[in-house]
């Protein structure tokens, strides 16, 4: 693989400084919103993106755009560092790059034909010859599957899928080389979305295109992309080909989230065993692994003997401290059930003081006092991105 | 997910149509549909945008849009809503029909706090003392599995996350303990987990309280995982009403077969060919004709189809399942797709 790569992002940061007030400039937090992530997108490929809400997926693509000035690290394109761009790189790079956006209507002006918002950008770009680019304009509307005669329809006039593929036609009027595409068919139905996606395989395989594909639907990336990198809160956690990926999620949170798509299959009952709880604040992200506060899978440390089950036990008791989901009025041995007496004194011990501290409902001592006793890998270290099988990388200590 | 269909159906709805008057004479966007919700029952209305779903659901309890004209009977537990005065539907919604909405983070008031907005909607219907209006609202926002339920009824909605204002819109609906749940889309803006937890939780409520659901949706992933029995409507009528099983096993109706198609993950994306017509512009006879693959002189002219039995408690309004017919036709697992269907969402 010594292909130069189109686009390569390196340790890209993207912070957002919190203020105390409308007007003041007292920052309070630092939002990490992209936190240090790292990948290639070859010519033809396409990468998808996916996360939940606040995962940082949609600035990783704005920041790519160059929409958004990093914090820190670099974005290459084809050879070139953004922030080395000169006036005549930039307006290069803006030829080469197209962009579609969940909303279609956020793309096209009202008052504009569709006609002149495909040819907007050739204008831009200096080709002035009306007739040109008329041609350029019905070109490319056939091309993503429009009749030439909606060149002269108002975007109102159209259905939500033909306005995704007037928005499509005007990212890709200047044949670019690089598309970013946030949640492009989210607004749409199933089955104009199933059309919508074709077409974009098509381009990608025809033209060598290149998509970064922005998407919290696995079922769509599953059907576009090549490659799948899986973001939470900031950090990419898991990347690889899709299928395999997809299929066999090595990281715990890929599995949440690939199990919590409802199946179209009712003879296969849902996955159940879903995460509990929202995505913690990116302004101030767990300590350790960030996904340990919901992940069902934290690893238990090497000098206790608890069994499987007395472990589950208290990481659930520890996340509930944490996300201050516990029921003080109850029994938490009973809730919890942990076992009456464990085998392991130092356990024991820990969760009589857990106990007893629960019992005058202090929820903070209880919390320190169990993480002493418990200290988990995933606790305290934060994973490093590293490869596993199948040209796919993880960030879980499960495969240190 | 238990169907107990020897009781009596809590809401019996039947050639329910709503019309609407516009410059171009008066549109029918629900047009004769029928069905039945049995108490402990989820039933799923499926269909694409435009097809009447949240039409015919906002039209069974009286919440039509201004100006709509609805017909036909709407039975809910056994009183008729059709002819039902405001005050009596007043009643009825929220004490024992509830509504969830798409958005319904945005039925809360900004400038209150989820407390007093819960505690409101208690107090209407249980006159209760503040203290028991409190301890209430905290059992409400405990059961939709909110953390520190005590410490959520100070903040205003602003503060939720969309999955949180969902759950309170929820909690809210739940208030009058209702016998029945209409959900139009719920989680239809949130993130795959908290969309699942939010269906765990409708699964919940269910099997406590044996209450009736109707849930709208587009995601036959969805569908799959919580119906008992699905209506799938099309161009403002039903085309087909199956268990949910069978409906996935054997959709009976062509545009039933083409909807499962054009599923991402169901091997090769097959898309529906043309789109869905506007209520203004319905086409003759069948109204999937424009787009079937199997359509034949008489689905082209005439009334559009009636259902007819397709299976075991299964029917389809699709002429081919009609006497002398050979539904075999239809029933082709893979039909070949005729090119020339018109529309101009067909680009090749």
């Amino acid at each position: 693989m010594s292909e130069v790569p189109l686009l390569s992002v390196r340790n890209l940061e993207k912070h957002y400084t919190r203020t105390t007030g409308v007007v003041s400039t007292d920052v309070v937090g630092r939002v990490r919103a992209v936190d240090g992530i790292d990948f290639d997108m070859r010519r033809g490929e396409t990468l998808a993106l996916v996360g939940e809400t606040g995962c940082g997926k949609s600035t990783t693509a704005r920041t790519v755009l160059g929409l958004e000035e990093p914090t820190a690290g670099t974005v290459t394109f084809d050879g070139t560092p953004l922030q080395e761009f000169d006036t005549t790189d930039r307006s290069q790079f803006r030829r080469r790059v197209g962009m579609v956006f969940q909303d279609p209507n956020s793309s096209l002006d009202p008052r504009m034909t569709v006609g002149e918002s495909v040819g907007e950008p050739l204008l831009v770009h200096g080709l002035t010859d009306r007739e040109r680019r008329r041609e350029r304009v019905e070109s490319v509307l056939g091309r993503v599957g429009l009749s030439p005669q909606i060149r002269s329809r108002y975007p109102a006039e159209l259905s939500g899928g033909q306005k995704q593929r007037a928005a499509l036609a005007r990212a890709l009027i200047l044949q670019p080389d690089l598309l970013v595409a946030d949640e492009p068919v989210n607004a749409l139905d199933a089955s104009v979305q199933a059309s919508f996606l074709d077409l974009l395989a098509d381009l990608t395989a025809d033209f060598g295109l290149a998509v970064l594909f922005i998407s919290h639907d696995l079922a769509v990336v599953r059907a576009v992309a090549h490659r799948t990198a899986v973001m939470y809160l900031g950090r990419i956690v898991e990347r690889g080909p899709t299928a395999a990926l997809l299929d066999d999620p090595a990281h715990p949170y890929t599995r949440a989230l690939v199990d919590s798509i409802p199946r179209p299959d009712p003879s296969r009952p849902p996955a159940g065993g879903t995460l509990e709880g929202d995505v913690p604040d990116p302004a101030d992200p767990p300590a350790g692994c960030r996904f340990h506060t919901r992940c069902p899978a934290v690893i238990q440390p090497p000098e206790s003997s608890l069994s499987a089950e007395a472990w589950r036990s208290i990481v659930s008791l520890r996340r509930d401290l944490v996300t201050g989901r516990i029921d003080l009025e109850s029994d938490v041995r009973e809730e919890y059930s942990l076992p009456g007496q464990f085998d392991d004194q130092a356990a024991e011990s820990a969760i009589d003081d857990v106990v007893a501290a629960l019992e005058e409902d202090d929820v903070e001592t209880a919390r320190q006092r169990l993480d002493r006793a418990f200290d988990s890998v995933c606790i305290e270290q934060e994973p490093e991105l590293a490869p596993i099988e199948d040209g796919r990388r993880v960030a879980c200590h499960l495969h240190d | 997910m238990t169907a107990s269909r020897q009781s009596d159906p809590m809401l019996s709805v039947s050639d329910l149509s709503v019309g609407f008057d516009s410059y171009e004479g008066t549109i029918r966007a629900v047009d004769g549909v029928t069905f039945d919700v049995h108490p402990g029952e989820t039933v799923c209305i499926v269909g694409e945008s435009g097809a009447g779903k949240t039409v015919t659901c906002e039209a069974l309890a009286g919440l039509g849009p201004d100006g709509s004209q609805t017909a036909g009977s709407v039975r809910f537990d056994g009183i008729e809503l059709q002819s039902a005065g405001s005050r009596r539907l007043q009643e009825l919604r929220g004490d024992r029909i509830a509504y969830v909405f798409q958005h319904s983070q945005n039925s809360l008031d900004p400038v209150y706090t989820v407390g007093e907005q819960l505690m409101e909607v208690i107090g209407y219907h249980q006159e209760f003392p503040e203290e028991r209006r409190r301890e209430r609202a905290i059992d409400l926002l405990d059961r939709v599995d909110i953390a520190n339920p005590a410490e959520r009824l100070s903040d205003y909605p602003h503060e939720l996350s969309g999955g949180m204002g969902q759950r309170v819109a929820v909690a809210m609906a739940l208030a009058g303990d209702p016998d029945l749940l209409v959900a139009d889309e719920p989680t239809a803006d949130l993130d795959v987990t908290i969309q699942a937890q939010l269906l765990e939780l409708f699964a919940e409520l269910q099997a406590e309280r044996d209450l009736a659901i109707l849930y709208v949706t587009h995601d036959l992933g969805i569908v799959a995982g919580i119906a008992d029995r699905v209506v799938v409507m099309y161009a403002g009528t039903v085309v087909e009403r199956a268990p949910v099983a069978q409906l996935f096993k054997s959709p009976a109706h062509p545009y039933t077969q083409a909807l499962l198609r054009s599923l991402p993950g169901a091997g090769e994306l097959k898309p529906i060919e043309g789109r869905h017509p506007e209520p203004s512009v319905y086409p003759d006879g069948c109204r999937f004709h424009p787009r079937c693959p199997h359509a034949v002189g008489d689905c082209r002219t005439g009334e559009s189809p009636e259902l007819l039995p397709a299976g075991v408690e299964s029917e389809a309004a699709c002429v081919f399942y009609g006497p002398d017919r050979e539904s075999s036709v239809v029933r082709q697992a893979d039909p070949p797709v005729d090119g020339s269907t018109p529309g101009e969402g067909a680009h090749r």
